[in-house]
């Protein structure tokens, strides 16, 4: 946060000419702030914030950034307004418009923090249009995971528990008690991936994220089968929200406009084991096990180093020290307030961190394994925000994203897309991202960059280069411009070179500034978010 | 194993052999490869994502068998008469296909497919009073990802930074031409199963065409292009910029390698299905169609069919994914007949692992241990069935707990070490690239020469 003064005035006066001869844009959700005169945070500084924590460095937004101060911005965002959710129009029976909402409000939404950490909690609590292309079912789960984004961890784990959606997907809805005489067991789907994916993971780790070990020099498992058939027969006895008007059943009928209900005859009100020894007590109703057994879980030690960690990958950088974890962690077991699991806390803890900040000002030194590869929907918006792209509505930014094998909402599996503890291979660091970039998806987002700056882009994203072709005239100017828009000042002499004879190879202002774009954007400088 | 001794002797890469083949330089090698009939074993991995539940694939129809199977499965037995029918070449006992399986029932009574019982990942074989006793077993059983990744690894407890094909790759890395094109090619995304210590997987996007698009031939086109190369060859010492502009640049000297290989080769006149996996495989044939253009002798290959995690609704699920499964692998297997390599290229499948025997409340099951798999090939020892089916019993002999999860009597290191035996890859190879094979007493189930 001290950059040099005359680097910063430079960097300002440069992203006001751009940010002004991009009329493309659209302004109507966020209007485009003057340059401070007096920023209180710099250009790159503001930028890399803004890769954390948005959906991408806008011009508009870097200003925001600069003007108000990183913990005043954050601050501002916990309060923006939230876009809206809209159920989809009654003729779309797909996620079509979801999809296109979605990039609409990533695009150009003011609430970029609340959509940036909804998108992660979307890839940690997954449900997925691939086992059901349903509006009606995906809207519900999604605007959870918008109101809880900004609160308590605790109550996300029991809204979305009790979310038809996340029902149907890992079948606890009409999960029903074991039954001897019936030979039929409870079903485990939830119960498993609850534990493993959404909350603590498969092994005991310490606050820092590391995995405990036994006596012997071994890791320790966080549960077994006997927790888990536990945790199964905790979930039996809920079904879908009765039919309005209706009596409700033992097994209601699909639908997804409110929490699942209890059906108390289908419950399992034996004894139960959890986590850490802990016995559910016989007798008790589907609620009372409900909450027995999400507070079980919500308590276990790993909840914050497992999900804090991940929300570093997301938002930060995907090789976190232990300290970085432990801190997120420690914000996550107490706000400050004795409250634990305030999703505020953790997210100042994430983006305020000293490991998230360390290079505000400097490249991060030689040999360092620091950020993380923008993943397909993050290169999209990425790219578009700073180029100023006006994303109306009826958007086909996800068909971009498809074709870089991230189909918004679609994830394959509950695995979602990556894995947070991808290796990549051979570099001795993890790489969720690099889960989806196979060497012919490389080549499938020069492809994207192709379709972008070379051929009409489909779906109606209108592209304004004017600026670029308008510095053009001077090769040195062009590649200074994509520079500061692209890599906030951060790109090295070599590349800068690079680009630059490739752009003198022609004398086309208009084939210039497309080349130095699809270079610079191709670098591996740009694909990684550092 | 004759012949593939002979082979390696022949061409002096058996670890004894050094001394032959430091008289070959890399292409002196290859010339001396190239003087003979060509040479050519592949092996195809068709991973059935999420847990196949293989109690369902193949039935025993013998009278005792059978009805165990037909009370402890409930709503999920398939009837008898729905079965299709084949007897084991030893022994003769009768098994019945799951019904949508026609064409693959078709290769074994063909003698073309064979299938191997049980198979699951194991550190060393256990008992289940040994499994109680807390015996040596692999890590996070039941979880779809750590069991994607053992049955890939064959590393059962510790984190493995390679797969056993990229291990397999690597041991036969000089038997392909230079430049090397890469010895394993998965045609469904990145997977640690190629990954090896020198051998870096490569990927094929079916259906996709190849390299970068918008390329001409113009001044300003091809200065763009060498900037794109010279970009992409930078160190910045950052481990993830260079990770991404490596696997970049990979991408696109694979690609144009493998687009002058396909120049001028006949379509295939095989027809596959208009599927997801029927598209995967038609790729994988067509890449061995350009073998010889690619210089490769052995090679590898990685194709998966997902939605195998059955907690809810099984019977109608897997009706529709083993459909898709035997039609698929069918015209795979006459796309080897058409391009005259059906001895040479043999197909088996991985999954997460088996499911419960014992059905949920939701006519699902859920996460289990070790199930059947097929090997196809016209080198296949098939129409039979190796290894040994679990006592259908809950709690019984073969259960690790209570709802019939079989606890393997074979182990992935087994299995694929057999694989690998064919491939061409001598004992001690075996032993380098399955460590814990040791652990057991056969080294080859037989179902390849």
């Amino acid at each position: 946060m001290q950059a040099q003064p005359a680097v910063r005035t430079a960097l300002g006066a440069s992203l006001a000419l751009w940010a002004m001869m991009s009329p493309g844009r659209a302004q109507d959700l966020e209007p485009i702030p003057a340059p401070d005169p007096s920023p209180k945070v710099s250009v790159r500084a503001a930028t890399r914030l803004l890769d954390q924590a948005t959906f991408g460095a806008a011009p508009g937004a870097v200003y925001g950034v600069q003007r108000l101060g990183m913990e005043s911005w954050i601050e501002t965002q916990f309060s923006a307004p939230e876009s809206p959710i809209s159920d989809a129009p009654a003729d779309v029976t797909n996620l079509t418009t979801v999809q296109q909402e979605f990039f609409y409000n990533a695009m150009n939404g003011g609430d970029q923090l609340r959509q940036r950490v909804a998108f992660a909690l979307s890839k940690i609590w997954v449900v997925s249009g691939a086992r059901f292309n349903d509006p009606a079912a995906i809207v519900p789960y999604l605007r959870v995971l918008q109101k809880h984004a900004f609160g308590n961890y605790y109550d996300l784990m029991s809204e979305i528990t009790l979310n038809p959606a996340m029902g149907r997907y890992l079948d606890m809805a009409n999960n029903v008690k074991p039954n001897p005489a019936l030979g039929r067991s409870a079903n485990e789907n939830y119960a498993r991936e609850l534990l493993q994916l959404f909350t603590i993971g498969t092994y005991e780790l310490n606050p820092d994220g590391s995995r405990r070990m036994d006596g012997q020099g071994r890791p320790i498992q966080a549960y077994g089968q006997p927790e888990i058939v536990g945790f199964a027969r905790a979930f039996t006895g809920w079904t879908y929200p009765p039919v309005p008007g209706q009596a409700s059943g033992a097994r209601n009928p699909v639908r997804y406009d409110g929490p699942m209900v209890p059906f108390a005859a289908n419950h399992d009100t034996g004894e139960k084991m959890l986590l850490g020894g802990t016995l559910l007590p016989a007798g008790q109703s589907p609620e009372k096990d409900l909450a027995g057994a999400l507070s079980n879980v919500f308590h276990h030690p790993n909840v914050g180093p497992f999900i804090g960690k991940q929300l570093i990958q997301q938002l930060v950088t995907s090789n976190p020290s232990p300290e970085y974890v432990s801190r997120v962690a420690s914000a996550f077991a107490d706000n400050g307030q004795g409250v634990r699991g305030d999703m505020r806390a953790v997210i100042r803890a994430v983006l305020l961190d000293p490991e998230a900040r360390m290079y505000d000002d400097s490249p991060p030194p030689e040999a360092h394994r620091y950020g993380h590869l923008r993943e397909p929907v993050l290169l999209v918006t990425g790219l578009l925000r700073r180029l100023g792209a006006g994303v109306p509505r009826d958007n086909n930014l996800a068909g971009y994203a498809r074709n870089l094998d991230q189909n918004v909402y679609f994830p394959p599996t509950v695995f979602s897309y990556f894995a947070p503890g991808y290796e990549i291979p051979g570099a001795g660091a993890l790489g969720p991202e690099f889960q989806l970039l196979s060497p012919s998806r490389a080549i499938a987002r020069l492809n994207f960059l192709n379709q972008l700056f070379f051929s009409t882009p489909g779906g109606g994203t209108p592209l304004d280069l004017s600026a670029f072709t308008a510095a053009a005239r001077e090769p040195e100017a062009l590649v200074r411009l994509v520079n500061q828009v692209l890599m906030a000042g951060a790109m090295t002499a070599e590349l800068r070179q690079a680009i630059l004879q490739a752009v003198n190879a022609t004398t086309d202002s208009q084939l210039r500034a497309k080349t130095a774009l699809y270079l610079a954007a191709a670098s591996g400088a740009f694909q990684v978010v550092q | 194993m004759k012949i593939t001794r002979r082979a390696l002797f022949r061409f002096g890469l058996s670890a004894g052999a050094t001394g032959v083949a430091g008289r070959f330089s890399r292409f002196g090698l290859w010339n001396a490869l190239a003087q003979d009939a060509y040479d050519y074993k592949a092996l195809v991995c068709l991973f059935l994502f999420g847990g196949n539940d293989s109690n369902n694939l193949i039935v025993p129809l013998e009278t005792r068998e059978y009805n165990a199977y037909k009370l402890l499965r409930r709503g999920l037995a398939l009837e008898a008469s729905t079965l299709l029918p084949v007897n084991a070449l030893t022994g003769g006992a009768a098994y019945g296909f799951h019904p949508k399986l026609s064409e693959l029932r078709q290769s074994y009574v063909n003698g073309r497919l064979a299938v191997v019982a049980n198979v699951g990942t194991l550190v060393a074989p256990v008992t289940r009073p040994q499994y109680l006793a807390g015996a040596a077993v692999p890590s996070n059983l039941f979880s779809h990802l750590d069991q994607q990744t053992e049955w890939q690894t064959a590393s059962p407890q510790a984190t493995a930074a390679t797969g056993w094909a990229g291990r397999l790759a690597d041991r036969i890395a000089g038997w392909n031409a230079p430049p090397a094109f890469p010895a394993f090619i998965s045609v469904s995304g990145s997977q640690i199963l190629g990954q090896g210590e020198r051998t870096q997987p490569g990927t094929v996007i079916p259906g996709r065409g190849l390299g970068p698009a918008g390329f001409n031939t113009s001044a300003a086109s091809q200065a763009r292009f060498r900037g794109l190369q010279q970009i992409l060859t930078f160190d910045t010492g950052m481990t993830l910029v260079h990770a991404a502009n490596s696997i970049l640049e990979q991408g696109l000297q694979d690609d144009a390698r493998l687009s002058k290989a396909l120049q001028g080769l006949p379509a295939l006149q095989t027809v596959f299905p208009a599927t997801g996996i029927g598209q995967q495989l038609q790729q994988v044939a067509r890449l061995i169609q350009a073998r010889q253009q690619l210089g490769m002798r052995r090679q590898l290959f990685f194709a998966s069919l997902g939605g195998f995690d059955t907690h809810i609704g099984q019977l109608a699920t897997q009706e529709s994914l083993f459909t898709q499964l035997s039609t698929a692998v069918s015209a795979f297997e006459n796309a080897t007949l058409e391009l005259g390599v059906d001895q040479q290229v043999t197909l088996f499948t991985e999954s997460d692992f088996n499911r419960t025997f014992q059905p949920n409340g939701n006519a699902g099951t859920d996460h289990a241990w070790g199930g059947h798999h097929i090997v196809l090939g016209g080198a296949v020892r098939g129409g039979d069935i190796y290894g040994r089916f679990p006592t259908f019993e809950l709690g019984g002999p073969d259960d690790a707990a209570s709802e019939g999860r079989w606890i393997p009597s074979v182990s992935v290191d087994q299995y694929a070490a057999t694989l690998a035996a064919w491939f061409g890859v001598d004992a001690d190879g075996l032993t380098a690239v399955f460590p814990n094979l040791s652990n057991f007493e056969t080294r080859n189930l037989g179902f390849l020469p």
